[in-house]
């Protein structure tokens, strides 16, 4: 299995697959072209590179361990056994930017003090607004077949998606928030900031990864 | 769980991650003061109204999935996904609104 693959079949048996593409595609590049305008090109590179690494890593897990899968997409990363498309890579680094850049506007406006909760702050309104979206774009995927939950995992579902899917999404952007907010804050050139947010992934991973165990253990403990 | 059979690789891998980092992050000068990100310039105003570009493409994305549940007869969804789906441009505006009678006053 190499690492870039082409998918041999495209949209068979999935319904209006383009209209994600072409959504993901539309949103990725405009926050891109906005980002390399605003922040210039180290500061975009931190912004989207990062996630697309860690959203790799973290979806290519989930599919070896048989949770989901993506069926009839054009380019595929393989990592860790599992197959991941590039336009969900394009998603995740989006959700980042979008949630990240939405949830300073709001607490910048409540919540004056530069401090370590000014951070935990923006990092869990951007958790929650990315729970927000999920809550339409999920189901909305599973019923089209843009990407199959194969595994139930038991108890509370949402349209089909398992309620653990919802709290992950809360966990990962919650961390990477969280990393991003930090290492911005850093008062590091830009240079050592870069290098820092791509070495730093391994820590936001174990997070994810400690905290995803933890609370699945706890909701499988009490039958939620 | 692929996780614990790629342990060794993972471990190594980690390891490394968290070494770099600690290095980075302790050996680094601070050469640049802490950055707050001014928002305000993610605004821009068209015909007198005050949009953020940043809930513009936002809105973008809830309503093309909006019409794409509607176009698959999943109007259940449609109707309770996109309504909590806007609750966070729900809540910029009001912040946004809330500041804007503050200032006025």
């Amino acid at each position: 299995m190499s690492f870039v693959e082409l998918g041999q079949e495209f949209g068979i048996t999935s319904d209006f697959q383009y209209m994600f593409l072409v959504t993901i595609t539309i949103v990725w590049l405009s926050l891109v072209i906005y980002s390399l305008k605003k922040d210039g090109v180290k500061k975009t590179t931190r912004y989207f590179l990062p996630m697309m690494i860690a959203a790799l890593f973290i979806e290519a897990s989930a599919v070896a361990n048989g949770r989901f899968r993506y069926p009839e997409y054009l380019i595929y990363f393989n990592v860790l056994g599992g197959s991941v498309p590039l336009i969900i890579l394009m998603g995740w680094s989006s959700n980042l930017y979008l949630f990240l850049k939405m949830s300073k506007s709001v607490v910048l406006n409540l919540y004056k003090k530069i401090n370590i909760l000014h951070i935990l702050l923006i990092s869990t309104l951007s958790g929650l607004f990315g729970i927000c979206l999920d809550i339409l774009e999920d189901p909305l995927a599973h019923h089209n077949n843009w990407w199959i939950w194969t595994e139930s995992t038991g108890g509370v579902t949402f349209f089909n998606v398992p309620f653990s899917n919802f709290m992950d999404w809360f966990i990962i952007l919650f961390y990477m928030s969280l990393a991003t907010l930090f290492i911005e804050r850093s008062g590091y050139s830009e240079n050592r900031k870069l290098v820092i947010s791509i070495f730093s992934l391994t820590v936001v991973f174990a997070s994810v990864y400690a905290t995803h165990l933890f609370f699945t253990g706890i909701f499988q403990f009490i039958g939620f | 769980m692929v996780i614990m059979e790629n342990l060794p690789i993972l471990i190594l891998l980690g390891s490394t991650g968290i070494i770099i980092t600690l290095y980075l992050c302790l050996t680094g000068k601070k050469i640049q003061k802490e950055e707050i990100e001014d928002t305000e310039s993610d605004y821009t105003t068209i015909f007198g109204i005050s949009f953020s570009i940043i809930s513009l493409i936002y809105f973008f994305r809830l309503l093309m999935m909006f019409f794409t549940s509607i176009i698959s007869r999943f109007y259940i969804l449609a109707a309770i996904g996109s309504l909590i789906a806007l609750l966070p441009l729900i809540t910029i505006f009001l912040v946004r609104y809330k500041k804007m009678i503050r200032l006025k006053v």
